[in-house]
């Protein structure tokens, strides 16, 4: 052995840092899979939690959701989230309606819950308009009332224009559940309420 | 060769005790990683083996339509035992066919029922038409049809004692009966929180420990 001085300070340096650039990569990628795993399972949860939403609003009697003293439906949307269920009116004879709205949102799924009103809300808006222009307004007034694009657009796509006055009682229904703020994604569930019409 | 010397022991030493450190770092990082990887996949496995019971009765009880359900407290009607939990779902028609095969309206209603039961010592969730359920020897059973065809739930998922299906009546069923909630009387909507702890057999035998999934249903 010609040289039997052993490393020096920087090349030891080196040698780490060049480790180093071979491991942090690896280690951030296993970080990212677990974050996209993470996020899939969100994902999961809040679809079967808006699901659910849906069917849980439809054993809300119809007029309770419609209209009272804090909205009325037939003229424009209304957002529900687990901040404001007292907005509705105890007409049931079971549990009360504030109290099945609390349920809805306090649902849990794969060991999930979105307890962040902003991040899980459930609007209501007519399932008629009478005109074009009426619906354009109505659009409009959301947008401009800041609701989240792809809650202006469920509203656009959903509501029907008819020129009489709608023969039954219907209800759009669009659950929008944020499940990852970090990519935006969010699941978004359209339906229709309508009265029970079968007993 | 200027230096024939080798090491001295203190060189030794050092060498020893910092490659020991370099070595107990990665392995320990190793092992880290692939425990935590291993944990990973076991709880995806689980998650979405819970995933799919859910989904599975969230479909079933939408568009399946049941008008009602009915925690079971005649538990002889079915082979269940103590500690598992059997509710009777209802499944109503306003129009039947008739003998001649012609659609028609019927006073009565045309029933159909349908058995969700939780048996813990089988391991298994089952959502089947009722008949399926019915004891051996007892009325006309169908012999074609057993619970065995109506396991909703993985074959690798364990259930563990201490499980529960709780059932929180919103409407009754009956009109008339306006006041009582009453968890025993036939609810026309209901809300279902199901607290199961479960575990996951993994495909080479092992199961590891068991996980508590509380999930929640409108019925």
């Amino acid at each position: 052995m010609k040289n039997s001085r052993g490393l020096s300070l920087i090349e030891l340096l080196a040698v780490i840092i060049v480790v180093s650039v071979v491991i942090m990569p690896l280690m951030f990628s296993l970080s990212g899979n677990f974050r996209v795993n993470y996020r899939m399972i969100n994902r999961s949860a809040a679809s079967l939690i808006s699901a659910s939403a849906v069917q849980g609003f439809d054993t809300i009697p119809f007029d309770d959701l419609s209209s009272n003293d804090s909205f009325d439906v037939a003229t424009s949307y209304h957002m529900f989230n687990r901040d404001n269920c007292g907005l509705l009116v105890d007409e049931t004879a079971f549990q009360t309606s504030e109290a099945i709205c609390t349920m809805i949102f306090d649902m849990k799924m794969i060991e999930r819950t979105f307890t962040n009103p902003e991040h899980f809300e459930v609007y209501l808006y007519p399932y008629f308009l009478t005109d074009a222009a009426e619906k354009t307004a109505f659009i409009d007034a959301a947008i401009a009332d800041g609701l989240d694009a792809r809650i202006t657009d469920a509203m656009e796509e959903r509501i029907e224009i008819i020129d009489t006055e709608y023969p039954l009682d219907l209800l759009n229904i669009t659950v929008f559940i944020l499940y990852d703020t970090e990519t935006d994604g969010a699941i978004v569930r359209n339906g229709t309420l309508t009265e029970d019409w079968v007993e | 060769m200027k230096n024939t010397k080798g090491f001295t022991l203190f060189e030794v030493l050092v060498a020893i005790s910092v490659g020991s450190i370099l070595i107990v770092t990665l392995m320990s990082l190793l092992t880290t990683v692939l425990l935590t990887r291993n944990q990973v996949d076991y709880t995806n496995r689980l998650d979405f083996a819970v995933y799919e019971v859910n989904q599975t009765m969230a479909d079933r009880f939408e568009r399946l339509g049941y008008k009602s359900i009915l925690d079971l407290v005649e538990q002889e009607m079915v082979t269940a035992a103590a500690g598992d939990y059997v509710f009777l779902l209802t499944r109503e028609y306003e129009m039947a066919v008739d003998d001649e095969g012609m659609i028609q309206p019927t006073q009565e209603g045309y029933k159909e029922e349908y058995i969700l039961l939780l048996d813990i010592a089988a391991d298994n969730l089952y959502l089947g038409p009722r008949d399926a359920f019915i004891l051996e020897g007892m009325l006309d059973n169908p012999e074609t049809d057993t619970r065995e065809n109506h396991i909703i739930s993985s074959p690798r998922m364990n259930f563990y004692a201490g499980s529960t299906i709780t059932l929180t009546c919103l409407e009754n069923h009956n009109p008339s009966i306006a006041s009582v909630i009453d968890l025993n009387s036939d609810c026309a909507h209901a809300f279902l929180e199901f607290d199961l702890e479960i575990s996951y057999t993994l495909a080479n035998g092992n199961a590891l420990s068991p996980k508590r999934y509380v999930s929640t249903l409108f019925y």
